[in-house]
């Protein structure tokens, strides 16, 4: 007996931690409240229902089972004393406590001449693309170190980017936007981007944009070439140009400050924020979609929620912040003047609605190299950065990604893998027409319509009353029913509505003169003529 | 067949013989052999007992009317028509009479009609009455037939008759096809046969001719009968009997000579339409020799029947008893399907359950696995088969993982008690069992309190509670009134007390006339409202005083001993039922709270029991009950702190309300508050005395405290100030709320600067309050955090000075104003649109020359087309957002148009969307079992699905 009571206690027990993991499973990986079943009348119904909710259960609970297959953790640089600095902490100091393939990926490149370089990295962070200002531009493997191409294109560069894998990419040249492939071989030009100064690659999509001088966000299928949408910004020469990797909406900062959301369906932006006094300088977008990180010139770093379109938090700085960029791990790394923070919890502070965060988490720079561009490698600890001396790949703990997702991005994979992997992504492939600001548009109702057509098949609808809808609507001499009585047209025409509307009307005017009989009374006969 | 039979069928031959060439230009005689042939044996029977049936039933209604018409009706025509014939043609009768119904039935074209559609269900509510009666009840039909044969068509004629003649065409085509066919089987019988007939016809004949037209319509029926008789085996024995018995030759005779009439009939009767042959058919059978019996009225031929009437009889009653009520083609058609339907149904509901396993089965897989191959489950543990098994297990042995006889240690464990057990007595096994319950009681025993409080909170017991008292109450009164003693009093201080307490509440106060008074400010001129007014506040106040009366010695009784209980049930304040009622409560809640642990748990597991997780969770459980039972008792109390605040509010309001009132009572005032504060004082001294009201002390005393009347005198605001100062000093969770408010809007706001150098002077205040930076910000209580805030906008005045820099340098541009602007032209844009539909001209005159008035005279005809409204719009509370309002078009093609079927709301069919079937976002498990199709089919012989049985 006594060993069934403890059998009991211990189901109980069983049963909270089952209660307990799938609580954790639910908030990780459970999309939303599950429909109520009980309230469900037809029988069969309420039987799809609960299997489908028993499959939702089971996939989230295998998900959380799941983890077990992540070997990597993620971790911050964390300090043993209350008077140390993570800040503080610099990068000789990382690379002499970290294995030595780890400090390999710290580098620094010094490339003088080519002024300004900005830098991207494959989705799968394996290749780097360095664009100097004044035309060089490379592409490396850059933890073997090897070199894949260099290009003296002896004409500005303005950006470049990546296209879907290591095989292409994509420079805003001078004149026009250009296509080169991973030999530096010049694939196509781009003439419809004209004066390009940013570049985005929406890889789901297979969109190339890019934001011209003149104004315009151009969209282009790389995978069929076609010029897919042409939008005028009305705002002139774009300061800015981010992509919201959630929703695929790009995000377009202006001279005057403000920040524009654009997707290639519509001419007008989607949404329109005044984020900045004075134009904004570099726009980041978290990966979940949920905060907007930007800079001004007005010196300050400003922290919107785009869900609500609401500023959270607000952020000075010294000096303008040229670049900001947001890790995987929601590192915001700004690069103001010469200078690069990276802060730690700003989204957390945002979300908790707590005090802004008072110190950054790592901090480089003061060299006199001028910040131009600031790049999050994807799955690893390292933050990219162009200045005007070259390039400086440093060691940020805790930033990246530690597992990655094959079916994702992979960085180990083979000539054969990527080959399948671009075969794949183009079947996926999504329309342009499927971005939107809510990506889960896509198979929702359209309750507009299901109404519509909910109307127009419901037979037994009652008609709506017209004399329902004026009887209350104002009073006294000029209300609606007495207009409608007395409109020009409908005198003669005895029908039901009229007679309806006319007894209303008796009614309420007998009601009037009981109302003013009785004010009558109680006022006395001084007073009754004041009754109305 | 006999030959008495054929013999009396002859007639009818020789009738028939004659139409088929007639009526083989019409292409129906030709087969109408080799049917009857068809139908001799087995249709014949069916049809003869319908007829019978039929005909039953017009014999039956005949005399009341309606049926009979037809008859009659067909009959008069054929009248006329045989003179005629007759004049032209001798034997033409038979084969006039064909004609004749061949022309008829040629016009109504009713020879499609199929005999069960030709009684429809109109006609079957006609049938309605005829009830399918057995022979024996038309027995004496014949005769009274004969008798009243006359009248009836007398009747028949002065009637009208229009209704049922389709009807009777019907049938009778009907009838005519059968008789066709068995004329034409009878034309095959032996000539000798057809000589003997041929001679009772002209008999026959002679005597129908003799007779009236009625008659012949009259004996129809017997007519029609005789072919059916022919093939029963009934009518065969009577025949016999006939035959065997001379002495019957009369009555023989006079029933052929009754057949003979009939024979002819046929003929007649199908041109008479109205009856058909198997009327006839029915009413032959009918009419046996021992129908014919009491018509005798012969002794000694009486005495000589006497078998012949006992031998019929007997097996009339054996087989017409199941033959008796046969029923309509139609409806035993209807009813045979009916039982069909019920068997096939039968059949098919056995196969329900496999259907609907099948239906609601996620997946199936073809070939059905073999139900009793899945019966094969491993009983017994696996004995190693290969060389590889049975070195592990030889290896997991020696390890102590598994025993070398397969059995795990529980088993065994379980077996060896087993074992124990039989050897112990029982009483020593009654001990465990006992000592057993009692610790699983004590592991429980929270469990169980926890469920006794809940039933305490419960209302349903608060309510058998009180039903239960207010069926006390109802007792005691009624043994009151039997004692004599006077209830008016009691009735009357109860009345009167209801009233105070209506007083007291709000229900005087804001009645519709105090409220009018209010309103008009009647009492400023009115003198007898001014003197009602005063009057109720004299009665209110009064009453206010009564209550504080009554509290204090309330309070004093309390303070001399709660404990007399049977004192406060005398008094009648006291004694509220309601009080009671809580006192049990609580003394049950007491009685709950006093439980306490004092055992303390032996035996064997005591050591469990005694380990750190079970006394935690012992010590939760315990304290949650604990929180539970606190919070019950706040209830108990808080409750009667509820209705001491309703009074009090009462009074507040009334000094407030009436300010008129508060002038005339500023004296009076200050004076109650004294002694509301005096009041509360004694409450809070109170709590020394009486344990239970400790609980609702704070929230009383911060009632006074909040809602202490503005006109308070100085003193007593003193009085409350010391009061509330210990309060202020604790942590009062309200401002520690305002404040975090507070910082949280600056925060929003973000106009505090924080430097995101890594500059060592700046941040040296921030680092400060930071003493750690992983809970820096959560750590620092908020009052510091104030001042850092503050001294950070101290510290950072170059910061500062930049932003008015910045804010100077950018103060020219007015994008701020061009923003707002910008967002005034969208939401005008996309707001409700006035759109013009005025036609000039149109009902009016346009064009040069036009006077301004004239052209203002112009009915406008003006539409709105709704947009979004500009509250309704998302950045509506969002002053620096413009979010475009306008539908992507773009979009909606891959949304759904409408709920898709099977859904019964949008949330439904989206949470259906929710998860992703990808294998991107699931593992690979449910990515499988996502996709597995439904229907699957494994190569091999697929099986039908067997029958199910049962």
């Amino acid at each position: 007996m006594a060993d069934s009571a403890s059998k009991k206690a211990v189901v109980t027990a069983e049963d909270r931690a089952a209660k307990q993991r799938l609580a954790e499973a639910q908030k990780t990986y459970g999309r939303g409240k599950a429909n109520s079943v009980k309230s469900v009348r037809d029988k069969k119904i309420r039987g799809t229902l609960k299997e489908q909710e028993n499959r939702h259960k089971d996939a989230i609970l295998k998900a959380k089972d799941a983890e077990i297959l992540l070997e990597h953790s993620a971790g911050f640089l964390e300090t043993e004393g209350e008077l140390e600095r993570t800040y503080k902490v610099r990068q000789d100091e990382i690379k002499d406590s970290v294995g030595l393939e780890t400090a390999k990926k710290g580098f620094e490149l010094r490339l003088t001449e080519a002024g300004p370089y900005r830098a991207d990295y494959t989705r799968n962070g394996r290749n780097l693309l360095l664009a100097g200002r004044k035309g060089h531009v490379a592409t490396m493997d850059w933890r073997d170190g090897k070199l894949g191409c260099e290009l003296q294109l002896g004409e500005t560069v303005r950006d470049a980017r990546w296209l879907h894998n290591n095989q292409f990419f994509a420079v805003a040249q001078k004149k026009y936007a250009y296509i080169y492939d991973h030999n530096g071989v010049e694939l196509h030009c781009l003439k419809k981007h004209l004066e390009p100064l940013f570049l985005e690659f929406l890889p789901y999509h297979f969109l190339l944009t890019s934001a011209t001088m003149a104004g315009f966000i151009k969209y282009t299928d790389t995978s069929t070439g076609q010029l897919v949408a042409e939008l005028p910004t009305k705002l002139g020469r774009p300061t800015a140009l981010a992509q919201n990797p959630y929703n695929a909406i790009l995000h377009c900062g202006h001279q005057n400050g403000a920040v524009t959301l654009w997707s290639p369906n519509s001419q007008t932006p989607l949404v329109k924020a005044l984020v900045h006094r004075g134009p904004v300088r570099s726009i980041a977008m978290d990966r979940q979609g949920r905060y907007m990180v930007s800079t001004g010139q007005d010196q300050k770093m400003n922290i919107w929620d785009i869900r609500m379109f609401k500023e959270v938090h607000s952020y000075s700085c010294y000096q303008p912040g040229a670049s900001v960029s947001i890790s995987d791990r929601n590192l915001v790394a700004v690069g103001w003047g010469t200078q690069v923070s990276v802060w730690r919890g700003l989204f957390e502070a945002a979300q908790a609605d707590t005090q802004k965060v008072r110190s950054p988490y790592m901090a480089w720079g003061g060299d006199g190299q001028r910040i131009e561009n600031l790049r999050w490698c994807p799955y690893e600890d390292v933050l990219g950065v162009g200045h005007d001396q070259g390039f400086a790949s440093l060691i940020v703990p805790g930033a990246g990604e530690p597992n990655f997702d094959s079916l994702e991005a992979n960085p180990y994979e083979n000539t054969r893998q990527r080959q399948e992997a671009e075969v794949h992504s183009l079947l996926h492939k999504l329309k342009p027409d499927m971005i939107s600001l809510d990506p889960n548009i896509i198979g929702k109702l359209d309750t507009i319509h299901d109404d519509k057509v909910r109307e127009a098949r419901d037979l037994d609808k009652k008609p709506e009353d017209p004399i329902e809808k004026l009887k209350n609507r104002g009073r006294g001499r000029n209300s609606a029913l007495r207009n409608y009585l007395r409109k020009k047209g409908r005198t003669n025409v005895i029908d039901e509505k009229r007679l309806k509307a006319e007894a209303l009307h008796k009614e309420r005017m007998a009601r009037n003169k009981d109302r003013i009989r009785q004010d009558r009374q109680e006022l006395g006969p001084a007073l009754a003529r004041f009754a109305k | 067949m006999p030959r008495a039979q054929t013999q009396s069928r002859a007639p009818k031959d020789r009738g028939a013989r004659k139409p088929p060439p007639q009526r083989g230009p019409k292409g129906r005689g030709l087969d109408a052999l080799s049917r009857a042939e068809e139908q001799i044996p087995t249709k014949l029977g069916v049809r003869r007992n319908r007829l019978g049936d039929y005909d039953d039933g017009t014999w039956r209604k005949r005399p009341t009317g309606d049926e009979d018409d037809e008859d009659e009706d067909n009959e008069e025509r054929p009248i006329y028509k045989r003179r005629r014939t007759d004049a032209s043609d001798e034997g033409g009768s038979d084969s006039e009479g064909h004609q004749w119904k061949l022309g008829q039935v040629d016009s109504d074209d009713d020879e499609s009609l199929d005999s069960d559609e030709a009684m429809g269900s109109s006609d079957e509510e006609r049938f309605e009455g005829f009830t399918f009666r057995g022979s024996s009840s038309n027995k004496s039909k014949p005769k009274a037939k004969k008798t009243d044969k006359k009248k009836r068509s007398e009747i028949s004629l002065s009637e009208d008759v229009d209704e049922s003649q389709e009807e009777g065409d019907d049938e009778d085509d009907e009838d005519d096809e059968d008789g066709i066919d068995l004329l034409t089987a009878w034309d095959m019988n032996t000539a000798a046969e057809e000589k003997a007939a041929q001679k009772a016809e002209e008999k026959a004949r002679r005597a129908a001719d003799g007779e009236d037209s009625d008659e012949d319509s009259g004996s129809e029926g017997d007519s029609e009968d005789d072919p059916s008789d022919d093939d029963t085996d009934l009518s065969l024995s009577d025949d016999d009997a006939d035959d065997q018995k001379n002495g019957l030759s009369k009555l023989q005779d006079f029933v052929k000579s009754m057949q003979a009439d009939g024979s002819r009939k046929p003929k007649q009767r199908s041109q008479e339409q109205g009856t058909p042959t198997e009327y006839g058919l029915t009413s032959s059978r009918k009419l046996t020799v021992a129908d014919l019996l009491p018509s005798i009225t012969d002794s000694r031929l009486k005495s000589s029947l006497k078998h012949v009437d006992a031998a019929p009889q007997a097996t009339k009653s054996g087989i017409l008893g199941k033959l008796d009520a046969p029923l309509a083609k139609r409806q035993q058609d209807k009813l045979d399907r009916a039982a069909a339907y019920e068997k096939s149904k039968e059949t098919l509901d056995r196969w329900l359950e496999t259907v609907k396993a099948n239906r609601k089965a996620e997946h199936l897989i073809f070939p059905l696995p073999d139900p009793d191959a899945q019966q094969f489950h491993r009983l017994d543990v696996a004995k190693p088969k290969t060389d590889l098994e049975t070195t592990i297990q030889e290896i997991l042995v020696e390890s102590g993982l598994a025993e070398a006889n397969g059995k795990s240690t529980e088993d065994q464990l379980q077996g060896f008690e087993e074992l124990k057990a039989r050897t112990l007595p029982i009483e020593e096994i009654q001990a465990r069992r006992a000592e057993l319950r009692k610790r699983r009681d004590l592991l429980f025993r929270e469990e169980v309190r926890a469920k006794r409080i809940k039933k305490i909170k419960s209302k349903s017991y608060r309510r058998v509670h009180r039903k239960e008292r207010e069926r006390l109450e109802q007792q005691e009164r009624q043994a009151l009134l039997e004692a004599g003693v006077d209830l008016d009093e009691a009735e009357r201080d109860e009345n009167e007390r209801k009233r105070a307490e209506a007083r007291m509440g709000s229900k005087h106060r804001d009645s519709k006339w105090a409220k009018s008074n209010k309103q008009t400010g009647r009492t400023a001129w009115d003198e007898e409202a001014r003197n009602s007014a005063a009057d109720q506040a004299m009665r209110e106040e009064e009453l206010r005083k009564r209550i504080e009366g009554k509290r204090v010695s309330r309070g004093d009784e309390d303070y001399l001993g709660s404990s007399s209980s049977e004192s406060e049930d005398e008094d009648p304040w006291a004694s509220d039922a309601e009080d009671r009622e809580k006192r049990k409560l609580r003394e049950k809640l007491a009685a709950l709270e006093g439980e306490a642990p004092d055992e303390e748990i032996k035996g064997p597991h005591s050591a469990l029991f005694s380990m750190k997780f079970m006394k935690n969770a012992e010590a939760a459980r315990k304290e949650e009950n604990d929180a539970e039972l606190r919070r019950l008792n706040r209830e108990l109390h808080g409750e009667e702190s509820e209705s001491e605040a309703e009074s009090e509010t009462g009074r507040r309001k009334f000094g407030q309300s009436d300010k008129a009132e508060a002038k005339s009572q500023a004296k009076a005032l200050p004076k109650d508050v004294l002694e509301d504060a005096i009041d509360s004082d004694d409450d809070a001294r109170r709590p020394e005395q009486d344990v239970d009201i400790i609980v609702d002390r704070p929230g009383k005393q911060k009632f006074a405290t909040t809602s202490a009347p503005k006109t308070i005198s100085r003193s007593t605001q003193k009085m409350f100030s010391q009061e509330t100062e210990p309060s202020a000093e604790e942590e009062n969770p309200w401002l520690v709320q305002t404040e975090r408010t507070n910082r949280r809007r600056t925060g929003t706001d973000a106009q505090e600067t924080i430097d995101i150098s890594l500059d060592a002077q700046q941040p040296q205040v921030s680092q400060a309050n930071a003493p750690k930076k992983g809970k820096a910000v959560k750590a620092v209580p908020s009052q510091q955090r104030d001042e850092g805030n503050d001294s950070d906008d101290d510290n950072v005045p170059v910061l500062l000075k930049n932003h008015d820099l910045v804010k100077r340098a950018f103060a020219g541009d007015e994008v701020v104003q061009d923003f707002e602007q910008e967002k005034m032209d969208t939401i005008a844009d996309e707001g409700d649109k006035v759109v013009d539909n005025t036609l000039e001209g149109w009902g009016s005159w346009a064009g040069d020359g036009i006077s301004n008035r004239e052209k203002k005279r112009q009915k406008r005809n003006l539409t709105t087309v709704e947009g979004v409204k500009p509250e309704k719009r998302k950045d509506a509370k969002l002053s620096r957002v413009i979010i475009n309002e306008k539908r992507i078009q773009k979009n909606k093609k891959y949304m759904a148009s409408q709920l898709p079927h099977e859904f019964e709301t949008k949330a439904q069919y989206e949470r259906s969307l929710r998860m992703p079937i990808g294998p991107e976002w699931s593992t690979k498990e449910t990515y499988q079992t996502s996709t597995k199709p439904r229907v699957m089919i494994k190569q091999g012989i697929i099986k039908p699905l067997e029958k199910p049985t049962v």
